[in-house]
């Protein structure tokens, strides 16, 4: 304890007591010198002596100082100081190294921080770990008529986390004793309107006991409870954090203000904490909660809630204490099995579907799953950059090492031991390491924003899930200390294994590395190249991709097309007001000058939406409804539908094949329809089917007329470029139930279309200014977004190949460069026997392009298994594509070239007298 | 150089040789107590400075010599030594050990001595 507290002084006097030590060890030398001088030696030879019999003072000093406290802490101060200055010194090393390892670890940072994010992180609830998702698996009968969310089918079967409002209450009520059950739903889009002003946001609807069960507190008001979620109950809403700092900008008397969802009008009973995003798919952050029962009333276009038929109720359940997952799960397969056999007779007996339970605490799984590829892949490419970086540096602080020889001699000579340079050159790493770190989460900021879209995120989701928060700087911390033993280590013991006498004898020979060190520099650059491989391959085939899919016919004319939508279900528009307004927007568009034309569509084209369903020709007998044969027959028998007005075709320049589009006098008529040629194909085998029946729908009412086809169109895509062109019946909007959702309307301008957009605008203000304008943007503009992920990916890795192959050049310049140093007398021999510049350039672009073959040697089966995780995103090119291999081994070899011109150029000039007589 | 008639120290006996020398000399400096040791061992143990100030150190370090700034015969400022009671006390425990230590290596080296 004294020991201690002695200890401590010392250290804080350390100063003080390193100059005592020198003070008495001079006296001592003084005092001997003296009593040698006695002895009769002369005075010189006496002082000479006397400081030998000392010894080395440095090495005394240094020892007495680490006895005397905190060693490591001092001398780790000493060492960072000393490798500050070091640093400042050769500041075109220090930036180099810095910045190669910050692009290396500001990548994998980011690629952490979206993982973290997306695939890890827990939603802000109570104990999310007792929490767990419902989904049903079925045979391949379906149990139900209609659904919301996400459904899987295939051969197998179905299956789905969405249950039927019947199905939810029966949970709730039969299986209390084990698992409490929430329900929710994922409205999408609403029309939010606070005083009036309106704009599109996002809605959940959910269950009375939600707030309650999940454990959430607002941080204002009071959340949504039972008494709200009652058919009856005064309409009452919460809203999130991000809502209400938009719209209310924080204000505390938010809380009992109005609310008009989808026009209805809602009280505002409290507000979400910040960290909670609700509990649907990763990403979404609902700005409104109403209750369950209010569903009706904001979406009355969707199927009745409470039919049995409809199943579109989420569910997250938290298991009571004690309950396994299998006993709640036996439960509620019972409950389930019970209330689809109440709702569809037809399927008790066999194939009624079952429940399985995953863990909950993340939320819900399908679109994480979706993005757990990219992210992987994301992460395949940051972590080659991060490894091409450690090379570099640890090439680079090799070649310091030689650089500095003299001065590491000097250290070893004045009595520093092996192990205390070592430690001298880790600690010099660790400080490129740090200083890396620090640029890399500056970096990974703004790295991960521009990641999203590159994985698959859409714009709402970036700003709730990126950032930098404590678990990414931990991260950053790991992985530059990795990266500081992964680079510093080989290096630092290489170059502290100095030979005195070799160090510091004068001239040329000084410090020339050993075999072993040359190879090892070598072998570091050559892996930068290996490593780099990968990187411009995959690079090279995600733009390849990216070219093709640009290039693809779209079969309609995508220029001068001015896309935008609007949604009256959502203001309150019933059937008539729907067709007054949008047969009226429609003739005032035309109207407009510098309008060549104007259409409508239920979907926009290449946006991911569309219609699918069932069409075959009458003599094709549908399975009977039930019939395990249903599914199969519905599958070989898929259709996208589009539902169109007259001039759809004139407008969007489809060509029409045979027959005729649609016309007004169609309206009231039987059922017709235009289909492409590619249905036309399937149903008849020619595309020669004007007058022939089609059948749409697999459950069909008898009695209902089939549809005769009027027309045949040339093919032309609908959701997107990748697909081939799918089998498409257009239908006619005047024949058909009203647009329960949005409609798009396609303009084509004479000029450039986005210089309409203001008059457009004011065309439907004009028309009721209540219906909100959205999605406006030019078709073109429209591909582009839908070619986004493709080309931020593209981009990102193209950028980071950019960054491997720079920083591989880097590597091999230097290398070279210090080769040529090194050789200067070797050259200006051959120089002065005779040899030609040509020889001499020859001889330094060789050891470059030797050591790029050996690199790209190990490189190319690396880009080969590298890039098939590539292979899902490609498109319109083979995998392990040899001629996009060749490109990059072609761009590597040029890279080659072009590290090695500058010391190529430096050796050829050398001038044979100068070198020799240095 | 004279270096036959020099004797290397066995391990761990330097502290004891310092304290000893402490405790006979009272007050001294370092150089003080490497040539007391050369003298009284006629030139047999010869001190290394390398390590006698390091020694010096580490005893101060636990407690057993206390240092302060004198000023020597000649006026010149010098660090002195002297043992305090925790060091007398393991000079103690030191010379007993040593003692066995001594007796048990000369039974070995000459067991007629062993027998009684």
């Amino acid at each position: 304890m004294t020991t201690l507290l002695r200890r401590v002084r010392a250290f804080l006097r350390r100063d003080r007591l390193d100059e005592a030590l020198r003070e008495e060890l001079a006296q001592h030398v003084a005092w001997r010198a003296q009593a040698l001088e006695a002895e009769g030696i002369p005075a010189d030879e006496a002082r000479r002596r006397a400081a030998v019999s000392v010894g080395n003072v440095t090495r005394l000093r240094e020892e007495s100082r680490d006895m005397w406290g905190f060693p490591t802490l001092d001398s780790i101060v000493q060492d960072l100081r000393y490798g500050a200055r070091v640093l400042r010194r050769s500041p075109a090393f220090a930036v180099v190294a810095v910045v190669s390892l910050g692009l290396g670890i500001g990548a994998a940072a980011a690629v952490f921080s979206l993982s973290d994010a997306v695939l890890f992180r827990t939603l802000a609830v109570r104990d999310p770990e007792s929490l767990v998702l419902l989904r049903w698996h079925s045979g391949p009968v379906a149990p139900f008529n209609s659904l919301n969310g996400y459904g899987q089918q295939d051969e197998a079967g179905m299956s789905s986390t969405s249950f039927s409002y019947a199905a939810y209450e029966a949970f709730r009520r039969d299986a209390a004793q084990l698992i409490d059950v929430v329900g929710f739903a994922d409205l999408y889009y609403a029309n939010l309107a606070v005083d009036g002003r309106a704009e599109r946001g996002t809605a959940h609807a959910v269950s009375g006991n939600y707030f309650e069960v999940l454990g959430v507190r607002p941080s204002l008001g009071r959340a949504l409870a039972e008494p709200d979620d009652r058919v009856d109950a005064a309409p009452a809403a919460v809203i999130s954090d991000a809502f209400w700092r938009r719209r209310f900008g924080a204000a505390a008397d938010a809380v009992g203000r109005s609310l008009d969802v989808n026009g209805v009008r809602f009280t505002i009973a409290g507000v979400l904490p910040s960290a909670f995003h609700g509990t649907g798919q990763v990403g979404t952050d609902p700005d409104v909660y109403v209750p369950l029962a209010a569903k009706r009333l904001v979406v009355p276009s969707d199927d009745p809630p409470m039919d049995p038929n409809f199943w579109w109720v989420l569910t997250v359940g938290r298991l009571k204490p004690g309950v396994t997952m299998e006993a709640a799960r036996g439960a509620l397969d019972v409950i389930l099995k019970r209330s689809v056999a109440a709702a569809r007779p037809s399927l008790a007996g066999a194939g009624l579907p079952g429940v399985a339970l995953e863990p909950g605490g993340r939320g819900q799984t399908e679109e994480r799953a979706s993005l757990r590829d990219p992210l992987w892949t994301m992460g395949l490419i940051a972590m080659l950059v991060l490894l091409v970086a450690c090379a570099n540096v640890a090439s680079l602080l090799l070649a310091r090492g030689r650089a500095r020889v003299r001065e590491l001699s000097v250290r070893a000579a004045m009595g520093g031991s092996r192990w205390r340079i070592v430690r001298q050159l880790l600690t010099e790493a660790s400080l490129v390491a740090a200083l890396g770190g620090i640029l890399g989460v500056v970096l990974a900021q703004w790295l991960s924003r521009a990641m999203a879209p590159a994985i698959g995120l859409d714009a709402d989701a970036v700003t709730t899930l990126t950032g930098v928060d404590a678990r990414v700087l931990l991260f950053a911390v790991c992985v530059a200390a990795a990266a500081a033993l992964l680079f510093g280590v080989l290096p630092a013991f290489r170059s502290a294994d100095v030979r005195l006498s070799a160090g510091l004898q004068e001239g040329g020979r000084t410090g020339t590395p050993s075999r072993k060190a040359r190879a090892l520099s070598g072998a570091l650059v050559a892996a930068q190249i290996a490593l780099s491989l990968p990187l411009v391959a995959g690079a090279g085939l995600l733009v390849r991709s990216l070219w093709n899919l640009q290039r693809v016919d779209v079969g309609f004319d995508a220029s001068h097309l001015l896309l935008f939508q609007v949604d009256p279900s959502l203001s309150g528009y019933d059937e008539v007001r729907t067709r007054q307004l949008i047969d009226g927007a429609l003739e005032r568009l035309r109207a407009t000058p510098g309008v060549v034309g104007a259409s409508l569509s239920n979907h926009k084209l290449l946006s991911n939406s569309a219609t699918i369903g069932v069409a075959s020709r009458p003599d094709e007998v549908a399975p009977a409804e039930g019939s395990a044969d249903l599914p199969a027959f519905e599958r070989r028998h898929l259709t996208w539908q589009l539902t169109v007005d007259e001039r759809f075709f004139e407008t969007m320049r489809i060509p029409v094949r045979h027959g005729r589009t649609f016309a007004a006098a169609d309206a009231g008529g039987p059922p017709v329809a235009v289909i492409n040629a590619t249905l036309a194909r399937r149903l008849f085998g020619t595309t020669e089917a004007v007058g022939r029946l089609m059948r749409t729908g697999s459950r069909r009412r008898p009695g209902t007329p089939d549809t005769t086809i009027i027309g045949v169109v040339a093919d032309s895509h609908y959701t997107n470029v990748r697909s081939e062109v799918p089998a498409t019946a257009y239908l006619y909007y005047r024949q058909l139930p009203v647009f329960k959702s949005a409609v798009t309307f396609e303009v084509r301008t004479a000029g450039a279309p986005s210089a309409l957009a203001g008059t457009v605008r004011e065309v439907m203000r004009g028309l009721d200014r209540n219906v909100p304008v959205f999605g406006m943007l030019t078709q073109d503009e429209q591909i582009r977004s839908l070619l986004r992920q493709e080309r931020v990916f593209a981009t990102l890795s193209s950028l980071l190949a950019g960054i491997g192959l720079l920083l591989s050049a880097i590597g091999l310049y230097g290398l070279l460069a210090y080769a040529v140093t090194q050789r200067t007398p070797e050259i200006g021999i051959r120089m002065a026997l005779g040899a030609e510049r040509r020889t001499v350039l020859w001889m330094v672009l060789r050891q470059s392009l030797v050591l790029t073959a050996i690199g790209l040697a190990a490189g190319v089966p690396a880009a080969v298994f590298g890039t098939s995780v590539l292979d899902a995103m490609l498109f319109g090119l083979p995998p392990r594509d040899a001629i996009t291999m060749s490109i990059a081994a072609l761009v590597m070899l040029a890279t080659a070239v072009a590290a090695a011109a500058i010391p190529a150029r430096r050796a050829a000039r050398v001038d044979p007298l100068v070198a020799l007589r240095t | 150089m004279g270096r036959t008639s020099r004797q290397e120290l066995l391990p761990g006996t330097l502290d004891m040789l310092i304290l000893k020398t402490l405790a006979t000399g009272g007050v001294m400096h370092g150089y003080g107590v490497a040539e007391h040791i050369r003298r009284v061992s006629r030139d047999v143990l010869q001190v290394e400075e390398g390590s006698l100030y390091p020694a010096l150190q580490r005893l101060q370090l636990q407690g057993l010599v206390k240092s302060e700034w004198g000023h020597s015969a000649n006026n010149r400022r010098a660090r002195y030594y002297r043992l305090t009671p925790a060091g007398r006390r393991a000079l103690g425990d030191a010379q007993t050990s040593f003692g066995r230590l001594l007796e048990a290596i000369g039974r070995v080296m000459d067991p007629s001595r062993s027998t009684e």
